[in-house]
């Protein structure tokens, strides 16, 4: 068998490679600071102490508003293709289906509108369960 | 093109428009116009009837099936209309409400008429996304948030599996318009790659259906819905999944694998569900099981795929949304304050309302599929087809299955004619006992004179098989 140099050199990009993964987990396994004991068991940990249990009624207002926010990108993303097609010029059929379309859209704006989505509560109710 | 031909699409829309206007006013409760309106739709759906023609790149179509079942899905829309009118207290029932059901019905009108695959699955899932909205609308019953979130599992695990399938109809055969795949080969020698896609395309309507393998939703969704969403959910997206599998039953002829699939799937579905349904105390939980089992005869026309196969499989599904319809205004009008009737809330009816256990009579031996009702006819219709087939051993298990469904649907008038209880007697108002008093005459009409709706349904099958 014959052992040329770019069977070595894919040998040590192959060793450099798996270095570059397992690098960084073994120094930090070593070098890092460990922690022990504390919050780090919470379920949420996110710095601050939490109150009381988890089973409570929050506000969804902001879930709401993600969600809606969501659900209007990806519909927007649907104008994209119709942006590239305006390259050459469309006729007024092509525009008035797409005005049909942003309609059905800001019929749903105006639905969660009257629905209160939009208008945020001055404070949010917690209560605990009993 | 003219528009005129779309009027029953077009009149359903209008009224979702004018529901969604009402919900934006902030009214409570059913609009009175509702009742109305939806009726005049079942009228434009009638004067649809006629219209033949193939609009939008050819992906719809509208052609006698479509517009027979057009006119069920308004005639369906409108009775489950007319049972809410009769629960004008009730906090659940708002313009909202109304409007998802409108845009649900008008999803599987879209359904009937489309004839590509993929304008076939958007309509699908209008119909669907609305159903998941509505399920859990009940109060701050928890029971109906259950259902709501299996229903939507379920749901999406099927469309999963029913756009894979569809993939490999598109890699197999290159086209997605049902035209062009009918004329091709679809035995599994041919095209194998075509006939696995099929079966898992058609597990999306297996589940609309409620066929044994997909049916574990159904008696929890039951459970859980409302009375009247459940009046729903039992009996007008059954018509969108058969108009469907009609359609696609016209590609296979008897005894291929797809054909042989459906009568297998047929047959256990009926044995599961009659046999499940025995046990039930719940009256929308044993309607559940009875609509897997007659999600199974419905199989009966569609694997003996002739065109009176195909026409005796639309007849019976007219036959099922009359008689469940029935079946569930009885349902609704017997629970108290909303909640889930049990067969012991049947006892002593005669004594309560006459009228209302004469209406569940005609019902249960309707769904029993006894004569005169129109049960029996679309049965008979069922069983003729498959016998002309050569599915004799399907026929012999659809008898004995009607055979054991006797005791439970029976079971229900026993309940209604010889339990006694001391409950006070209800009180119907006139035009409640005239609503149920009409579905229950209509039960019996397409029973005794089933020509003229049963011709509108060979019109569709010849048009498919010519």
């Amino acid at each position: 068998m014959v052992f040329t140099w770019l069977q070595a050199a894919i040998l040590l990009f192959f060793l450099g490679g798996v270095l570059f993964a397992a690098g960084p987990l073994a120094g930090s396994l070593l070098l890092a600071p460990k922690a022990k004991g504390g919050a780090l068991a919470e379920a949420y940990e996110c710095g601050v102490p939490t109150h009381g249990r988890s089973w409570v009624k929050f506000g969804i207002n902001y879930y709401f508003y993600a969600l809606i926010f969501l659900a209007f990108e990806v519909d927007i993303l649907y104008l994209f293709p119709v942006a590239a097609l305006y390259a050459t010029p469309q006729g007024p059929g092509a525009t008035i289906k797409l005005l049909v379309f942003i309609a059905v859209l800001a019929a749903a704006i105006i639905y969660f509108m009257r629905k209160g989505v939009f208008t945020w509560p001055r404070r949010i109710h917690v209560a605990t369960r009993p | 093109m003219t528009i005129y031909n779309l009027l029953p699409e077009l009149w359903l829309l209008g009224t979702i428009c004018a529901l969604f206007v009402a919900s934006l006013n902030g009214r409570r409760g059913q609009p009175s116009w509702l009742p109305l309106v939806t009726g005049l739709g079942v009228l434009a759906a009638l004067l649809g009837l006629p219209a033949r023609e193939e609009m939008l790149y050819a992906t719809y179509q509208l052609d006698a099936l479509s517009q027979f079942f057009k006119l069920l899905i308004s005639f369906g829309f409108a009775v489950v209309v007319g049972i809410g009118a009769g629960k004008k207290e009730n906090e659940d029932l708002t313009p909202d409400y109304y409007m998802l059901l409108g845009l649900s019905a008008w999803g599987l009108m879209l359904l009937a008429s489309c004839v590509e695959l993929i304008t076939l699955y958007l309509a699908l899932e209008l119909s669907s996304y609305s159903l998941y909205a509505l399920i859990p609308l009940r109060g701050q019953d928890r029971r109906a948030a259950e259902a709501g979130i299996k229903y939507i599992l379920f749901g999406a695990a099927v469309t999963a599996l029913a756009l894979f399938g569809l993939s490999y109809i598109m890699a197999a055969k290159h086209t997605t318009y049902i035209a062009a795949l009918a004329a091709s080969s679809w035995s599994f020698a041919d095209a194998p790659l075509a006939v696995l896609g099929l079966m898992l395309f058609l597990a999306g309507f297996f589940y609309k259906l409620a066929l044994f393998p997909f049916h574990f939703w159904c008696p929890d969704v039951y459970q859980g819905a409302k009375n009247e969403t459940a009046a729903y959910v039992a009996t007008i997206p059954k018509l969108g999944a058969v108009v469907v599998l009609v359609r696609l039953a016209a590609f296979v002829s008897p005894h291929m694998e797809v054909t042989n699939l459906l009568a297998v799937l047929g047959a256990v579905s009926m044995t599961a569900g009659n046999l499940a349904a025995l046990v039930q105390r719940d009256l929308k939980r044993l309607l559940g099981y009875s609509s897997v089992a007659h999600a199974g005869y419905v199989m009966l026309g569609l694997a003996a795929g002739s065109a009176a196969g195909l026409s005796a499989a639309a007849f019976y599904s007219l036959a099922y949304i009359l008689m469940n319809l029935a079946a569930f205004y009885v349902v609704c009008v017997v629970a108290r304050d909303g909640d889930n009737p049990g067969l012991d809330d049947l006892d002593g009816l005669y004594r309560r309302a006459p009228a209302l256990a004469m209406i569940l009579a005609v019902a249960a031996f309707a769904l029993v599929g006894l004569p005169p009702t129109a049960g029996f006819t679309g049965k008979l219709f069922l069983l003729s087809a498959a016998w002309d087939q050569g599915y004799h051993w399907l026929v012999i298990v659809a008898v004995l299955n009607t055979a054991i469904s006797i005791y439970y649907y029976l079971g229900m008038v026993r309940h209604a004619y010889t339990g006694e209880s001391d409950a006070p007697a209800l009180v119907l108002s006139r035009g409640a006992v005239v609503f149920g008093g009409v579905l229950a005459v209509l039960v019996l009409l397409v029973g005794v004179l089933p020509a003229p709706l049963y011709d509108l349904a060979a019109m569709a099958g010849t048009r498919l098989h010519p």
